[in-house]
């Protein structure tokens, strides 16, 4: 179906806005911060020189445009997908289904990478990658048991930082990485 | 012609000095590009950063090696495990997988490797040939043309790449927005920077690179919680020479189907996928005798797996000669041009010829170099698919974030590159392609740069500057009537020519 023949021709009833609401809402959620952070820019933008503000203030203003009118389409029950071609993730080339991601599992393993972020910057780069590449594996791979349990996330903790050492180090002489931090 | 004749020998000379590059690429990209979910748009990514270090050709010939590895390694285990490594291969699964089961996976591998290199080799080879003619098209684009590609392809590609469009050309917004952190071309004045240091040179190339798609992704395939990619052990029976033969046998099916996939290739966001189920169709249409498909017929596996990797050679066109991506993997490699100091469009023919050369040879190569790799050592490479994820993504992640710092070697990047995979991981759960945000984020830098040059040669009439010019107002033409038939009822204008054939005497 095409744009024109998705605007649909009655105002949708209470019951079918509340469900398309309710079925974007972390969309409209995300929305609402976007706008936000786009008023705030936007306000930014005149303490600039006009030369310097003319185009990011046009891609501002329709970029809030777009925003509101997809909150708009979203109220009206359309959805303007004009073209039957590929989906998002077909663009990226992947055929993971993107949808139903769980919410809970995706911060936690953000949590897990803020966590070595964080080990990187006040510990040291070497120290934290060992450390989390041998947790990471002890945490969640639980097809090992017994001493193997212990052996293998040791194995996998010493090649991959072996390996990143030889690259950047030997390699790419990237010397600065073991002054970050405490330890190396 | 003969400049050109002296540039190809110029660059077929450094093209040979760099083959190891090339072997290198494909080794990352065939490891990285048989684990479902990485693909090549994180091969690249995570390569990109290593070749800082590397002059220009180095850096291509193996960026080309990774890329063109990618295509045919998500065929193995489409045909194998009935999960394709990519979408691009999620046609040859129709008929690969029952091959496999029928106790044919060798001879459907056979044909797909040697289908696979041998439409690369036809897209590549058509691709040098219109080089002399690409380059005159280069040559009429100045700033204001440059300036009504890059917005046509921030309108048209959302259009195409997402069910959620609106969405597309809002992250476009986003995407644009961040390439206006730092100092104003025009100006020199800092944007948007509250008085962080780090980001007065702007936000580094590499950090949403890495954050929306190598990390974003690893935190999406690690919430999935899935074991190991192939539980079971893979039986590889049947002949791979048969596979081969067939492929002869079906030299024209293959032929039909390079040009299809070099064509739709050619398009901006059209992608892999439509190129590969169009030309199943094709196969399936033209067949003689339609019985047998999607139970295992070898033409099922020859005939999206030449359009599949010819699709490369046709993403070259939009690509290099324009500076539009024709897909997520190519808006990375136009990335890795401004990594380099380059800047994507049709400039790059016309300054960066031998570079543009030594591309098209090393994807070529990388495409025959993996269907032998993997046509030879695929049994081996099968057992990647049995090494537990939980046990891959922490090696991928901390060289993810390594590669973040390599670039300008910054504590700060690493930061960066933290807070963009967070939003790309938002970007996910919302359900809103990634795809256009890092094209605007390419293509950002071109328009404004672009939008004031074209200003300036016109001493500031806008209309002179941008509405005059007949390239100028076929493009403005062409993204209307684009936009517009995106808009249009579908058979519009069949029921248009019905009516006018009605009116008909």
């Amino acid at each position: 179906m095409s744009f024109i023949e998705r605007i649909p021709r009655k105002l949708p009833t209470i019951q079918s806005v509340r469900n398309n609401v309710q079925a974007e809402a972390p969309l409209l959620v995300f929305y609402t911060v976007v706008l936000l952070v786009l008023a705030f820019l936007y306000i930014n933008s005149f303490s600039l020189r006009v030369e310097s503000a003319r185009i990011p203030r046009m891609v501002i203003v329709a970029t809030i445009a777009i925003i509101v009118l997809h909150i708009v389409t979203i109220f009206l029950n359309f959805n303007p997908s004009g073209m039957t071609g590929p989906n998002t993730e077909e663009f990226l080339e992947e055929d993971i289904e993107i949808s139903n991601v769980d919410l809970v599992s995706l911060i936690r393993e953000m949590i897990w990478i803020v966590g070595y972020v964080l080990g990187f910057f006040y510990i040291g780069f070497f120290t934290t990658t060992a450390a989390f590449v041998y947790s990471y594996i002890f945490v969640k791979d639980k097809d090992t048991s017994g001493l193997r349990r212990f052996i293998v996330p040791g194995y996998w903790s010493i090649g991959v930082t072996v390996f990143l050492y030889f690259i950047l180090i030997t390699v790419l002489e990237v010397y600065k990485i073991l002054r970050i931090g405490i330890l190396p | 012609m003969t400049a050109l004749l002296s540039e190809f020998a110029t660059a077929f000379g450094i093209f040979v000095s760099n083959l190891p590059w090339v072997f290198v690429g494909v080794l990352v990209g065939m490891f990285l590009g048989i684990l479902p979910g990485m693909g090549g748009v994180v091969t690249l990514v995570l390569l990109l950063p290593i070749t800082l270090s590397m002059d220009k050709f180095q850096a291509f010939a193996l960026l080309s090696g990774g890329l063109g590895a990618t295509t045919f390694t998500g065929s193995v285990t489409g045909i194998l495990i009935n999960t394709p490594g990519t979408s691009s291969n999620a046609a040859t699964v129709i008929d690969g997988y029952p091959m496999t089961q029928r106790g044919e996976a060798a001879t459907a591998l056979g044909a797909s490797a040697v289908s696979s290199a041998a439409g690369a080799i036809v897209a590549i080879a058509l691709f040098l040939l219109s080089l002399p003619v690409l380059l005159d098209i280069a040559l009429l684009f100045g700033p204001s043309e440059v300036f009504w590609l890059v917005i046509g392809a921030l309108l048209v590609i959302p259009f195409m790449v997402g069910d959620k469009p609106l969405a597309g050309i809002a992250t476009a917004g986003l995407g644009l927005i961040m390439t206006f952190i730092g100092r104003a071309p025009q100006t020199a004045e800092t944007r948007f920077a509250f008085g962080q240091t780090e980001l007065f040179d702007g936000i580094p190339i590499l950090a949403p690179l890495i954050g929306l798609f190598a990390l974003a992704e690893i935190f999406r395939l690690a919430s999935i919680n899935q074991k190991t990619i192939v539980p079971e052990h893979v039986e590889m029976t049947g002949s791979r020479l048969k596979g081969v033969k067939a492929v002869f046998k079906h030299k024209w099916l293959w032929l039909r189907c390079s040009i299809i996939g070099l064509i739709i290739g050619a398009v901006p966001g059209a992608g892999g996928a439509s190129s590969s189920f169009i030309a199943y169709g094709h196969a399936v249409q033209s067949a003689s005798d339609t019985d047998g498909f999607g139970e295992g017929r070898v033409e099922g596996v020859i005939a999206p797996e030449s359009a599949n990797d010819a699709k490369d050679g046709g993403q070259l066109f939009p690509s290099l000669a324009l500076g539009i991506p024709g897909s997520a993997s190519m808006a990375v490699f136009l990335a890795g041009l401004l990594a380099h100091g380059m800047f994507p469009g049709p400039r790059t023919l016309i300054d960066e010829m031998p570079l543009v050369i030594v591309v098209a040879l090393s994807l070529v190569t990388s495409n025959i170099l993996t269907s032998i790799i993997g046509y030879t050592f695929v049994n081996q490479f099968t057992k990647l698919l049995r090494i537990p994820v939980q046990r891959l993504l922490p090696a991928i992640t901390v060289l993810a974030l390594a590669a973040a710092f390599i670039g300008r070697n910054q504590a700060a990047d690493v930061t960066i590159t933290l807070l963009f995979a967070i939003f790309g991981a938002i970007l996910i759960f919302v359900d809103v392609s990634r795809v256009p945000f890092l094209i605007a984020f390419v293509l950002g830098v071109l328009l404004e740069q672009n939008f004031y040059l074209a200003e300036q040669f016109a001493a500031g009439d806008i209309y002179e500057g941008f509405f005059t010019g007949w390239l100028n107002q076929l493009l403005i033409a062409v993204i209307a009537v684009t936009v517009i038939s995106i808009l249009l009822p579908d058979g519009f204008f069949q029921r248009v020519k019905r009516s006018l054939w009605r009116l008909l005497p």
